[in-house]
């Protein structure tokens, strides 16, 4: 198992813990990963907003670039995985465009052939590896931990870009489940965390940001586990201003995915890096 | 063996019931049941005093749409389940049982004007390109089911007066018309159209499956783009500018170019915890080694709609 | 003692908020009177509404494309039925009216950027539709929203009770019922128009929608207007068979799947070869759907009672849809019935379906009826169609005569200068009788009534009609009136949106308008057009070509035939049958 390692932005910048973590977790499990060096953003919502075109360039650049590693793409950002997908998606559908997106990429030595597949690290881990390996790893059960899978939505929705359905076939419980905790059931699932009205409207994304914490402390849930960076920053940097203006004093920490697997494989609290959350990590011992 | 359905249904009549409650009905199950037909034979079978809408069975009336099983849908279009719940949409006035008064939220909506033109039509046809009709009747095809609206997460936290995702839809279905002369990106700002969350959960349960975060959001965000002009357009233009910049983004930057270098301060305290934290990326930090690659694709020359 | 109700005064009342209704309400709001629509239902609503959009227009943009060939088209396609005067409005204005929607912003199908697409249909010379892209909803927006910006207002789930007439015999506006609060209105008007045509509801299967229970036809019967050529009905030969929900809504038609389309039976039998062995599927609408609905009901249909069209031997890559190039349809047809039957892969049941009026209220050229005060137009109105109505000409007829019908109202309401007082003692009598259906504690629900006289209408005076079976036919509907409609209950004595009540309603002007079309089918002892009478299965010229007249004598339907207007052609010149 090789994949060329696409991280994004938040990753390498805002929640640099989740970049290390994965880091760690695959080389425990086996999983090799090559960084796609200088791969820079892949244009996130807001560049196809400036122009579609620019858009396909980043992404088919970031495709390209792994396509001459001879490797398929694993990223740890739901935004980012989204984006290469329907970028590669369209690209494949068509081949007009794949042509002056190549002449574009062309300028810069680069071409792309549409071969490239993209995965985030929780279908490596499902499909891939399979969780009856990563059962074998775990070397810390984490039973009796009740957990609020987040997904965030870009690896939700939509289903025909992504090809698979993780919320419907449950895959992050699933996960958790293989790693000895539990799942709590609650209303916010799939739902969005905020995090792209944050720079617009920081108001209205505090009020998101707090309907799901409320939802997931409802549920009594010991912690939060999201498969993106970008949920991470919403849930964790902002969730001590979003409770505070809807008057909750408890927080709820919340774990990047391969934190949460790191943990079950006995990766050292200090290695999971919790001291870099805004949120106290504190479900140790539960 | 007659399956059966198990059908637990919201009842309340405003006038005589104090508080809401669910009444439970079995339905024999068949192939092919639509949710319309469990309650078509529950009012004829069961109990003919349960209300509920519909009107033109092809989804294009939008007026059969409540929650089942929590999400909302129009009981024309989803499959009927072995245990469902059925519940009037949310945010509405309750007229009784699983009927809700849409008129508040319609009037907002169809509150956007129509085409609407500096003079007459000199002649006609007017001339229009086949293809911007084709672009335009993608928005058009929302028939204003609110399916959306209950579960927009910025509907749910700005309430329906600040962001309707049907309203922008509409604003859609005349944005790139050059015949139009209302300014739509100043309409669209005033939606809030950059309060959209990109969460696409709209597209997901949208009847006409109208890719509403490209053929709405994205395409009214990129008129406002080329326009220059209010809070959104300045973000994405800081957002661009960044990753021109350093071929990578962060908040630091984009806040640093869109809300001056005031407002990056006044954030201050936080970005202190975030450097305490090894989170802080500093706006002045340097740009990728490939940078010119970048800059290369994603230069004006590049642009291209 | 004065009722509880409200008067809501305005100068045009339009009953109907479908694409006629509202295009009369944008052309009375023009002229500056006040305009109140009553929907029904909540809009967007009716037949407009769920119709695939299609208009037809003659542009002369291609050779033989001339308002000469629209006229003869639809006047041979009538069967020589319609009044032709009419028909000579239809085609002059119909290009204008296309014009005056594109100007409201309907987006119409382009060729070049200043050509509108236009496209061929059964019984058409040239191609003559234009398109929406295949859904009408959009133009129903756009009306909605100019007319509204005219000062239209609508009212939404207001049901029309009846019409109320002044000393005069003027009509001077309708009583309704506001569903969602069960409160009773006046709606006072200078002048009314009936835009509340489509009766589908009053067959088991329908193409229509939940309100289309005739209420304008009956509406103008008990007010004394005349109805003409009210036996005629138009079927389509393919609707849904499944989901029941769904049954009737249309499929398609035989013609528009491919070339290469088969209908069979539950045998396998390709049955076109017994009913029409030249044009086979390809037979006009009329014929494919009374095949189909003898097929079913001579025990030849599959177990869910429907036919089955076969489109293996089509070319499957005529476009991304397949054969079925409606994306709306596609997807219907792919959710309900998977995506090998969407892409025609697999093989399609489907049943014949209720679709359309061709009778209604007697008009003259300004969308007057017999009754003064009272206009007719859309579905409401006849005599266009004659016995058998062209694919495109109900949608543009919305328009022509939408537009006329709103103009001459507004007109006429303009000239009405003296003020009405509220008839106190007709409203307190309609209140009264709205309320009637709480009285009753056992019985029959409403719904069962509906559901009997769908059926005796479908099996008695459906597609293939006998004097015997409409004699049955009228007998039993005679029995429901006397001795079931006395006997309704309702589950509940909620007055709010409580659609039971609302049924119970509809049920006695189903009643009324089953009865007329009854009785005018049992009168023509022919077949002609959409009307086939098993008994009399040839057309007769020499005693057939005339409207049958519909009046309402004192509580009895009276029946009369009447000349036809055959202005411009007589069937003797008019070369072979289209």
């Amino acid at each position: 198992m090789k994949y060329a390692y696409y991280p994004g932005c938040a990753a390498k910048g805002s929640t640099p813990e989740a970049d290390f973590t994965t880091r760690l977790v695959a080389q425990t499990l086996g999983i090799e990963l090559l960084e796609l060096q200088n791969s820079g953003c892949c244009g996130a919502k807001e560049i196809r907003v400036v122009s579609r075109r620019l858009d396909l360039n980043l992404n088919a650049r970031i495709l390209s670039l792994a396509q001459g590693l001879g490797l398929d793409i694993l990223t740890i950002c739901n935004t980012c995985l989204l984006n290469l997908n329907q970028a590669n998606n369209q690209l494949k559908a068509e081949p007009e465009t794949l042509q002056k997106v190549n002449k574009s990429l062309s300028k810069i030595g680069l071409s792309y052939d549409g071969s490239t597949n993209v995965k985030h690290l929780l279908h490596v881990l499902l499909t891939d590896l399979g969780l009856d390996r990563l059962k074998q790893s775990v070397k810390t059960p984490l039973t009796g931990l009740k957990v609020a899978p987040f997904y965030g939505c870009h690896i939700v929705r939509p289903v025909k870009d992504l090809g698979f359905d993780v919320a419907k076939t449950e895959s992050l419980e699933a996960l958790v489940r293989t790693l000895h905790a539990h799942p709590v059931e609650y209303p916010g699932r799939t739902k969005c965390c905020g995090f792209y009205v944050l720079m617009p409207n920081e108001a209205a994304a505090s009020g998101m940001i707090a309907h799901r914490l409320e939802e997931a402390l409802k549920a009594d849930a010991d912690c939060i586990v999201t498969p993106c960076p970008l949920c991470h920053v919403a849930l964790d940097m902002f969730q001590e201003q979003a409770l505070g203006k809807v008057g909750i004093r408890r927080t709820i920490p919340v774990l990047h995915l391969p934190q949460l697997v790191g943990l079950a494989l006995g990766i050292s609290e200090k290695n999971l890096q919790f001291s870099r959350h805004l949120v106290r990590v504190n479900i140790l011992g539960k | 063996m007659v399956k059966e359905i198990t059908v637990s249904i919201f009842r309340y009549d405003p006038e005589s019931d104090k508080h809401p409650s669910y009444q439970t009905y079995s339905v024999p199950s068949k192939e092919r049941m639509l949710v319309g037909d469990v309650l078509e034979y529950i009012h004829e079978n069961l109990d003919g005093s349960l209300a509920y809408r519909w009107e033109c069975r092809m989804r294009l009336c939008g007026g059969c749409t409540i929650l089942i099983n929590g999400k909302p849908g129009l009981i024309c279009r989803e499959q009927a389940e072995p245990s469902m719940t059925l519940e009037p949409l949310p945010f509405l006035p309750i007229v009784r049982d699983l009927v809700v008064d849409r008129k508040s939220l319609l009037d907002k909506i169809y509150s956007v004007p129509p085409l609407t033109r500096q003079k007459s039509p000199v002649r006609l046809p007017e001339p229009i390109a086949h293809e911007v009709i084709l672009g335009l009747r993608v928005p058009r095809q929302c028939v204003q089911c609110l399916a959306c609206v209950a579960v927009c997460p910025a509907t749910e936290v700005l309430t329906a007066d600040l962001f309707l995702p049907p309203k922008l839809i509409q604003i859609a279905g005349f944005a790139i018309d050059d015949r139009d002369t209302v300014d739509r990106v100043q309409e669209s700002e005033e939606s809030n159209l950059f309060d959209c969350a990109c969460c696409h959960a709209c597209e997901e349960v949208c009847p006409h499956e109208i890719n509403i975060s490209e053929k709405v959001i994205t395409a009214l965000r990129n008129k406002t783009y080329e326009h220059g002009i209010g809070r959104g357009g300045r973000y994405i233009k800081a957002f661009y500018d960044t990753l021109q910049a350093k071929g990578k983004v962060n908040a630091s930057g984009i806040l640093l170019r869109s809300q001056g270098y005031l407002r990056a301060i006044m954030k201050a305290p936080q970005g202190i915890r975030l450097i305490a934290r090894g989170k802080f990326v500093s706006p002045f930090g340097k740009p990728i080694p490939d940078i010119e690659d970048i800059r290369t694709i994603i230069g004006p020359t590049e642009q291209e709609k | 003692m004065r009722r509880d109700y409200t008067t809501i005064a305005t100068d045009v009342l339009i009953i109907g908020a479908g694409a006629a209704g509202l295009r009369a309400a944008v052309e009375a709001g023009r002229k500056g009177v006040k305009v109140i629509i009553l929907n029904k239902a909540s809009f967007p609503s009716g037949s407009s509404n769920i119709s695939g959009g299609n208009m037809q227009a003659s542009f002369g943009w291609v050779a033989g494309d001339t308002k000469e060939n629209h006229f003869r088209d639809t006047v041979l396609s009538s069967k020589y039925l319609c009044d032709q005067s009419l028909v000579e409005i239809l085609v002059e204005e119909a290009a204008q009216r296309i014009f005056d929607l594109e100007e409201f912003g309907v987006l119409f199908s382009r060729t070049t950027p200043d050509r509108y697409a236009q496209t061929m249909g059964g019984g058409f010379t040239v191609p003559r539709s234009v398109m929406v892209g295949g859904r009408c909803d959009d133009v129903l927006r756009v009306l909605y929203k100019t007319a509204t910006g005219y000062g239209a207002r609508m009212y939404e789930q207001v049901m029309a009770t009846d019409l109320l007439r002044n000393q005069d015999g003027a009509v001077i506006g309708a009583t309704a019922i506001d569903i969602v609060t069960g409160n009773f209105m006046f709606f006072k008007a200078r002048s009314t128009i009936l835009a509340n045509g489509p009766c589908g509801r009053l067959f088991k299967i329908t193409a229509n929608t939940r309100s289309a229970t005739g209420d304008g036809f009956a509406m103008a019967y008990r007010c004394g207007a005349k109805l003409v050529n009210m036996e005629f009905m138009l079927f389509l030969p393919l609707g849904f068979i499944y989901p029941e929900f769904m049954k009737g809504v249309v499929l398609g038609e035989l013609s528009s799947f491919g070339e290469n389309t088969k209908a069979l039976n539950v045998l396998g039998e390709r049955f076109m070869q017994k009913y029409a062995p030249e044009t086979m599927e390809k037979s006009t609408r009329d014929i494919s759907s009374r095949a189909s609905y003898l097929e079913i009901m001579e025990g030849r249909g599959t177990p869910s009672g429907g036919i089955i069209i076969d489109n293996s031997m089509n070319n499957l890559k005529e476009s991304e849809n397949g054969p079925v190039r409606n994306v709306s349809y596609y997807r219907i047809i792919r959710d309900c019935l998977g995506g090998d039957t969407a892409n025609m892969k697999d093989l399609l049941e489907a049943t014949p379906t209720a679709l359309y009026c061709l009778g209604g209220i007697k008009i003259n050229k300004r969308c007057e009826t017999s009754v003064p005060g009272l206009y007719a137009a859309g579905e409401a109105e006849a005599n266009l169609h004659g016995a058998n109505r062209l694919a495109g000409n109900s949608v543009i007829e919305t328009q022509v005569f939408g537009t006329r019908a709103g103009y001459y109202a507004a007109d006429y309401a303009a000239g009405v200068t003296t003020p009405t007082p509220d008839p106190v003692e007709l409203i307190n009598h309609e209140y009264e009788q709205s309320r009637s259906a709480f009285d009753g504690r056992s019985g029959f629900k409403p719904i069962q009534l509906k559901k009997e006289i769908q059926d005796i209408m479908w099996n008695k005076v459906g597609i293939v009609r006998n004097g015997e079976g409409l004699i049955a036919a009228i007998r039993e509907l005679e029995g429901i009136r006397q001795d079931k409609m006395p006997a309704l209950y309702l589950s509940s004595a909620s007055k709010r949106y409580n659609y039971e009540w609302v049924e119970a309603m509809e049920v006695d002007n189903m009643i009324t308008v089953t009865e007329i079309m009854s009785r005018c089918a049992l009168m023509r002892q022919e077949s002609r057009g959409a009307h086939y009478r098993s008994d009399f299965s040839e057309t007769d010229n020499a005693n057939g070509l005339y409207e049958s007249m519909t009046l309402n004598q004192n509580g009895t339907v009276q029946l009369s035939k009447e000349p036809l207007n055959t202005s411009k052609m007589i069937p003797e010149d008019a070369g072979p049958d289209g």
